[in-house]
């Protein structure tokens, strides 16, 4: 049977350098987007403008890989905290997603998000705060676009009214004209 | 050298299922047909295998070659939510438990399938907007070579 050599030293070695990092609780990053729609525009394969597509956060996730890792790594090797260094990686899968996410009014674009573990429960409460933001937004530009819209039809309407009122007045007097 | 691949990844998994019985070729008749990359509109409960991108391993110093794990997506339709979900779970222990070193022909094409790793899902994406069939996602990664 084949055996490995002195693992159970370097298993140690693995651990202490985990401890080192870590401080005994491991960090974590999330990358995502808090709009509800998310999931259904991600997973869903459809036609989108070019240079847009589905799965915009997972092949970003899995083609930066390595490049990821390399950011970690050399802001480890700068004295960056473990969770600082996971969130610069977070930040920069992000800004791939972005490029990739297809965009109709923006508001899925707009939603992505990078968090420290700890700070997810700030993200959520963030995104409904921005949701509730975003509707009231929306709603008020609905109503002064329907206002605006309102004025043009009747001013449209005042304008035809006007026009048959003068071609009446016009045929009359031409009647008028003729009896004469 | 990376082997070359005469099927996609997406067609070999779905001789992998009909194998397992878990579906059936688009031109013969079955109650699960299995398509690759379209999804026409017709039948309502459908299967629909597509490639996604894959995750890299690094290459064998030796060879050159490079190692990669392909990414699948499998999306299961149904007409209503039990079957769909009775479908995406079969699935989902065929590709947890089943799958292993599995050798599948393609028009005399042999190809070998090490392992199908579930990535994610079954995740239920909801009612398709118009139509109301349900849509459940599974994500997976695949490592095969082609044998001859």
């Amino acid at each position: 049977m084949v055996e490995i050599a002195k693992i159970k030293s370097l298993t140690a070695k693995f651990k202490a350098l985990e401890k080192k990092f870590t401080q005994g609780n491991v960090p974590s990053v999330m990358v995502g987007y808090t709009a509800n729609y998310a999931i259904y525009v991600h997973e869903r394969q459809a036609k989108h403008a070019p240079g847009k597509q589905w799965k915009f956060l997972e092949q970003p996730a899995r083609q930066l890989g390595p490049t990821l890792v390399q950011i970690i790594v050399i802001a480890l090797n700068n004295g960056v905290p473990l969770l600082e260094a996971l969130y610069l990686a977070g930040l920069r899968l992000q800004k791939a997603s972005q490029k990739l996410v297809p965009v109709k009014t923006g508001n899925l674009r707009a939603s992505a998000f990078v968090a420290r573990e700890n700070e997810l429960l700030t993200v959520a409460a963030e995104s409904k705060k921005a949701f509730k933001a975003n509707r009231k937004i929306s709603l008020k530009a609905a109503l002064k676009a329907s206002k605006a819209k309102k004025a043009t039809l009747k001013k449209a309407r005042t304008k035809k009214a006007a026009q048959i009122k003068r071609a009446k007045i016009k045929k009359a007097k031409a009647k008028l004209r003729k009896t004469k | 050298m990376s082997s070359i691949l005469t099927h996609s990844p997406a067609d070999v998994v779905r001789r992998v299922l009909i194998a397992l019985n878990l579906g059936s070729l688009p031109s013969t008749v079955g109650d699960w047909p299995i398509q690759v990359s379209n999804e026409p509109d017709y039948p309502d409960n459908l299967i629909t295998i597509t490639d996604t991108a894959g995750i890299t391993n690094g290459r064998i110093q030796r060879t050159g070659e490079t190692l990669e794990h392909k990414g699948i997506s499998i999306q299961v339709r149904g007409v209503s939510h039990p079957i769909a979900w009775a479908k995406s779970d079969e699935i989902r222990v065929a590709i947890d438990e089943a799958i292993k070193n599995t050798s599948v022909t393609i028009a005399s094409t042999s190809y070998m399938v090490y392992s199908l790793t579930r990535q994610s899902g079954p995740i239920i994406l909801g009612r398709e907007p118009g139509t109301d069939r349900y849509l459940h996602t599974i994500n997976a990664i695949v490592a095969l070579r082609q044998v001859n």
